[in-house]
């Protein structure tokens, strides 16, 4: 074989490799998306359509009858803004979140860390434990409606069986907004303590043992330790349960309607009394958009947090 | 202060790991736990620094039974074979954790800090957490952590493992200062021969749950006190050829050569009965290698020929049993070669055929 030949045969063989590889560069790159398609094609339906409908609605006037009139800017926004009732009900709905996820997550820790231990007798109580999570929240409502009726609940009767006098727990304002709370840390302290026993129990054990011999006492260890450790995990409980409260809804419904008065009106319900009660879908849509935003920002912060937590080198 | 092992059992399970275990570490002593790998060395320290309780047994210190006693009223310091470092936290935070828990004030903490940093050579390392170190370095923050106090004793599970040949040289000097000028109780736990012998006031030998010897690396060394000490300490390892007694002639027979018993052994031989197994032990050094017969040599051939520079490993095969001999280097010894062997009659160890203990 000549030379010439030889070197014709390696640049011809050299493009056809180059087209190769370009075909193939195309069907790579190409091929991840039509994975996705189908996936993309639901979340469009399901939730990008909903969504942009809903920021539609929210620019939209509607008259008494809940017909879209015509296109109302911003209106719908300075409505809520300038509403006093929408700034009572995200104080209260503010307040209660910090109530409740506060609570649950200490409750949820305390319990986990009481029930780590591997044993039989843990093992069932850690089932048990997890049950009012399992439940609907509308039923858990209902439940709870019953026991502290003011004139046959087994709640009141107790107290008055042992002297006390009777409370009306749901027609007073204070008691009321107390109670809606205590049926969401019922309900959803299980899920604070599921988190944070999963997160214990993965936890590496030697620095438990070197801390020991370091002289830390159980207090100095889960000071030290334990919470430290824990923390990504419970930021996660954190964000997940205060984004859940902040929507929170079925407790007012079942339980108050919002009363007495406005007492326990959270945004939810507000919203969802002005869309269905008085068919304004553009304010209760702006509303909701606004609590929304507040969401965003307290949950960015919270992953912020749960960042540098990582970055400093949290386990 | 003293520490004691009374009868000490340990079971996982059925796993039988520790098997009567007596043993007595000295006040100020700086004893080596040396063994093979899974022989129950890192779990006879679990066991005195209170992360594991014995099935049965008791351990003192200070003369106080311990057994009950937890972890952190025993005032021990421990370097975890695995390290156990926290890792949330900086490496000046792990060093300084002991300190802190002791409320030793911030500027003292740090001082403290500083100064072991130096010794070990990390301080360029206290800001950063520990999973930004090398496993060296990791090894060597866990060791900080350790010195930085005066515990009761220290305990260290295979503090240089990890660390290159240098440095471990380097650090084996260090603890060693470090323990002759504190005179803290020490035990240390390795598989590392060259780190026992250069650093233990006695060693103890474990082996399958069992203390098989505990003495002096020079005593170790000189008189083991079985046949698996023999071969366990030393390197290359020692020779043990199994022959049988021949009480009549005062010889040693192996089959295809004899050798004659020292009138020393003579004594020590002559309760025993002939025909009995005895393991003849002798290291590499103590075999000597000649290129001419001499009397009571053992003809051999050449089998592998192995140079280290200062000296060379000569594997020989002589009369269907293989021995090990260190020559030194200028005499010319090729593969197949014949040779003739002699043992230095003073080196020589033995060991009985059945138990395998030392002769006495
Ligand atoms: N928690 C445990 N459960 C069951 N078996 C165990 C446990 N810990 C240790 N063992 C067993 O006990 C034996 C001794 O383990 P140990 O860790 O004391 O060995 P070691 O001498 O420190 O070995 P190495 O030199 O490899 O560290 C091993 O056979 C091991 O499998
Ligand atoms: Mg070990």
């Amino acid at each position: 074989m000549s030379k010439e030949s030889l070197a014709d045969t390696s640049t011809s063989s050299s493009v056809q490799l180059r087209n190769n590889k370009n075909k193939r560069f195309f069907k790579k790159n190409l091929l991840p998306y039509w994975l996705l398609l189908p996936t993309i094609s639901i979340l469009a339906v399901l939730t990008i359509f909903p969504l942009a409908y809903s920021i539609y609605v929210s620019f939209q006037r509607f008259n008494t009858f809940g017909e879209a009139v015509g296109f109302h800017g911003v209106n719908n926004y300075a409505d809520v803004i300038s509403s006093i009732t929408f700034w009572n009900s995200l104080g209260i709905t503010l307040l209660y979140t910090a109530g409740v996820v506060a609570v649950e997550m200490v409750l949820g820790l305390a319990l986990a860390l009481m029930v780590s231990k591997e044993n039989k007798v843990m093992s069932y109580l850690r089932w048990i434990l997890i049950i009012p999570m399992m439940l609907s929240p509308l039923v858990v409502g209902i439940v709870f409606r019953l026991m502290l009726n003011a004139d046959f609940g087994i709640v009141n009767y107790m107290l008055t069986s042992i002297g006390l006098p009777a409370v009306d727990f749901l027609g007073n304002s204070l008691t009321a907004f107390l109670s809606i709370m205590l049926v969401d840390v019922w309900q959803w302290t299980p899920m604070c303590f599921l988190i944070a026993l999963a997160g214990l129990q993965s936890l590496p054990q030697d620095p438990y043992e070197a801390a020991r011999l370091d002289g830390a006492s159980k207090w100095q260890i889960l000071r030290d330790i334990t919470i430290p450790l824990l923390k990504p995990v419970l930021i996660v409980a954190l964000v997940i349960r205060t984004m859940d409260a902040l929507r929170m809804f079925d407790q007012v419904f079942v339980l108050t309607q919002g009363g007495p008065g406005r007492a326990t009106e959270v945004i939810s319900f507000l919203m969802y009394r002005a869309a269905m009660r008085f068919s304004d879908f553009g304010f209760a849509t702006a509303g909701l958009f606004m609590v929304l935003v507040v969401t965003i920002l307290l949950s960015l912060i919270m992953i912020k947090l749960l960042n540098r937590t990582e970055k400093t080198g949290g386990y | 202060m003293q520490v004691r092992y009374e009868n000490i059992n340990k079971k996982f399970g059925n796993v039988h790991v520790l098997k009567n275990l007596h043993l007595t570490v000295n006040d100020g002593e700086f004893l080596v736990l040396l063994g093979p790998s899974g022989c129950g060395k890192s779990t006879a320290l679990r066991m005195l620094a209170g992360l594991e309780n014995p099935t049965s047994g008791e351990i003192y210190i200070g003369g106080q039974p311990v057994t009950d006693m937890d972890p952190k009223d025993r005032d021990i310091s421990m370097v975890f074979q695995s390290y156990a470092l926290y890792p949330h936290m900086s490496v000046f935070e792990n060093i300084t954790y002991p300190l802190k828990i002791r409320k030793v004030p911030k500027a003292e903490r740090k001082k403290k800090a500083d100064d072991i940093a130096e010794i070990l050579e990390i301080g360029d390392l206290l800001k950063r957490k520990p999973k930004e170190l090398s496993g060296g370095q990791r090894q060597r923050v866990a060791l900080g952590r350790s010195l930085i106090r005066q515990p009761n004793v220290f305990l260290m599970d295979e503090p240089l493992s990890n660390l290159d040949a240098k440095l471990r040289v380097h650090m084996r000097g260090e603890i060693k200062r470090l323990h002759s000028e504190l005179g803290i109780t020490s035990v240390y736990v390795t598989h590392d021969q060259t780190e026992a012998m250069t650093m233990a006031d006695r060693i103890a030998i474990m082996e399958g749950g069992h203390l098989q010897q505990l003495a002096s690396p020079d005593e170790i060394y000189h008189q083991p006190a079985n046949r698996y000490v023999g071969g366990f300490i030393g390197s290359p390892a020692m020779n043990s050829v199994k022959g049988r007694l021949n009480v009549k002639t005062a010889s040693l027979d192996f089959g295809t050569f004899t050798i004659p018993i020292d009138q020393e052994w003579q004594e020590i031989l002559e309760k025993r009965l002939s025909g009995q197994d005895i393991y003849l032990g002798i290291r590499p050094e103590n075999v000597r290698v000649a290129t001419k017969p001499a009397e009571n040599s053992i003809k051999g051939e050449v089998y592998v020929v192995e140079p280290l520079g200062k000296e060379v490993i000569t594997i020989i095969r002589a009369g269907g049993h293989t021995i090990v001999a260190i020559v030194e280097p200028d005499l010319p010894l090729k593969m197949n070669q014949k040779v003739w062997l002699t043992f230095d009659e003073q080196k020589l160890h033995m060991f009985d055929g059945k138990t395998e203990e030392k002769v006495v």
